[in-house]
């Protein structure tokens, strides 16, 4: 029999989870990835919250609905000539006495290549195994919970908003550019099939799975010498106890609990 | 049955893990298990001294020096029928060995005794002190559970009266230093959660149980 043994079930388990998951707070990247027919440079941030627990033997906590918060700063410049028709003004003549004709030059309008700024923050929800992991590093006790596999996340979804979305800063980007009002519309809208849900897609699966991929939640930490009881005295010293072992599973009985069973050493 | 039952915070310590507690907590403070006057406690961090200094003069070439082991435990159900002082429900046992030291001497000049013309008796005996848990601090996350010693018996003495006459000083002492005992939430939880207690302590198959929720 263990020196102690302590067992949360569900409730407290989910409750293990949930803090776990605040403590692993935010987590960013930044690189540089294809955005359709474009390169996207990104920075990226995603943090986890929520999520109902299952506890199944021997060592899995099967978590579901898991919020993957994320938010996205894209940056991309787009050549408006690839876009839309290039057109001249041409050069009118005008007979004015006592000086002649006057012309002028035939303009031709080039359009610039300009940034593209583009936040965007949402959710998506994903379900996945993790199993137990109870280790000693350094001198620190850890119960990991580790995911199993790569979830598929799903994607389309927020990507049919992401391009709704991206519709609407392209108007606002695009709209100060002169000359460009009869072209605003067929300017967006030829980005957007330009980059379409796959350019979207294409982006944020590798870069959302990137965070999940290995994904660590610590659900115990503990130093390995703890002090249980204080100094209460010139004659009482503080008492500190030494964890030497440290196991945690699933056990299934009437409930399913997560047990943790330890021994203990001066 | 699970171990949280209709909670969902469980916390066992077992008869070896209070063993365990019980070195940690008097290897740190040895003077709560010896109780001796001024000539066995010239470090009271080892003995705890009893002060004689009110005595007549005349029995100042007495000393005395009580000291128990580091003791061990039996919870509920008893290892053996046959022991001291078996536990019962919400019981355990506490065994130790106690050594009565009697240094038996003339008055001495400085009152703490001394070794000439003085005689060392030593007695030596197991005792059983039965024993229940019970909460000394319920604060969520950092309460703690304690001792209560309801009976003690030893073995090797007589006559009958002799020995309950040890048996009462025996008490007195042991029942004030297993109270000094005090096992935080956090040893039953490894620091793992803070937890506030809604059952126990109860003594129960040879472990020592608290149950409550996260706070």
């Amino acid at each position: 029999m263990a020196d102690v043994t302590l067992a949360c079930d569900q409730t407290a388990a989910t409750r293990l989870v949930h803090d776990a998951e605040t403590i692993f707070g935010t987590q960013s990247k930044s690189s540089s990835g294809s955005f359709g027919p474009f390169v996207a440079s990104y920075d990226a941030s995603v943090s986890f919250s929520g999520g109902s627990v299952g506890l199944q033997t021997p060592n899995i906590i099967a978590l579901n609905d898991i919020h993957l918060n994320y938010s996205l700063s894209l940056s991309f410049g787009i050549d408006l000539n690839s876009f839309l028709p290039s057109f001249c003004l041409p050069q009118v003549c005008v007979d004015i006495p006592c000086v002649g004709t006057v012309c002028t030059p035939t303009i031709c309008i080039s359009w610039p290549t300009i940034p593209i700024p583009f936040n965007y923050s949402d959710f998506i929800d994903f379900s996945a195994d993790f199993q137990v992991l109870p280790h000693l590093s350094g001198s620190t006790w850890l119960i990991d919970i580790r995911i199993v596999s790569v979830p598929n996340l799903s994607i389309s979804p927020a990507a049919a908003a992401i391009l709704t979305a991206l519709g609407l800063a392209l108007g606002a980007v695009l709209s100060p550019i002169p000359f460009i009002g009869p072209f605003l519309a067929v300017a967006v809208e030829a980005i957007l099939a330009a980059v379409g849900i796959a350019g979207i897609t294409g982006l944020l699966g590798p870069l959302l799975t990137l965070f999940v991929s290995g994904l660590t939640f610590t659900i115990y930490k503990q130093p390995q010498v703890q002090q249980v009881l204080p100094s209460s005295g010139p004659h009482d010293p503080a008492v500190s106890i030494k964890i030497t072992a440290l196991d945690c599973v699933v056990q299934q009985t009437d409930k399913a609990e997560l047990v943790a069973t330890g021994s203990i050493a001066p | 049955m699970s171990l949280t039952q209709n909670h969902h915070v469980f916390g066992g310590i077992s008869e070896t893990g209070i063993d365990h507690f019980l070195r940690v907590f008097f290897t740190a403070r040895p003077h709560l298990l010896a109780y001796g006057t001024a000539f066995y406690a010239p470090n009271q961090n080892l003995v705890t001294l009893v002060d004689t200094s009110s005595l007549p003069a005349f029995l100042s070439g007495l000393q005395c020096l009580i000291e128990f082991r580091i003791p061990t435990v039996d919870i509920t159900p008893p290892n053996s029928t046959t022991e001291l002082l078996p536990p019962g429900p919400d019981q355990f046992t506490v065994f130790t060995e106690v050594l009565i030291r009697f240094l038996c001497g003339p008055p001495s000049r400085d009152g703490k005794g001394g070794r000439g013309n003085t005689h060392e008796i030593d007695l030596k005996f197991e005792l059983a002190a039965l024993c229940t848990p019970l909460v000394v601090d319920s604060t969520p996350g950092s309460g703690t559970i304690g001792i209560s010693l309801i009976q003690l018996e030893l073995t090797g003495i007589a006559p009958p009266g002799l020995e309950q006459i040890v048996e009462c000083i025996l008490t007195a002492v042991l029942r004030w230093a297993l109270a000094q005992v005090v096992i935080p939430f956090n040893v039953f939880t490894l620091h793992g959660v803070s937890l506030t207690l809604q059952q126990g302590p109860v003594a129960a198959d040879d472990e020592i149980e608290v149950r409550g929720d996260i706070s």
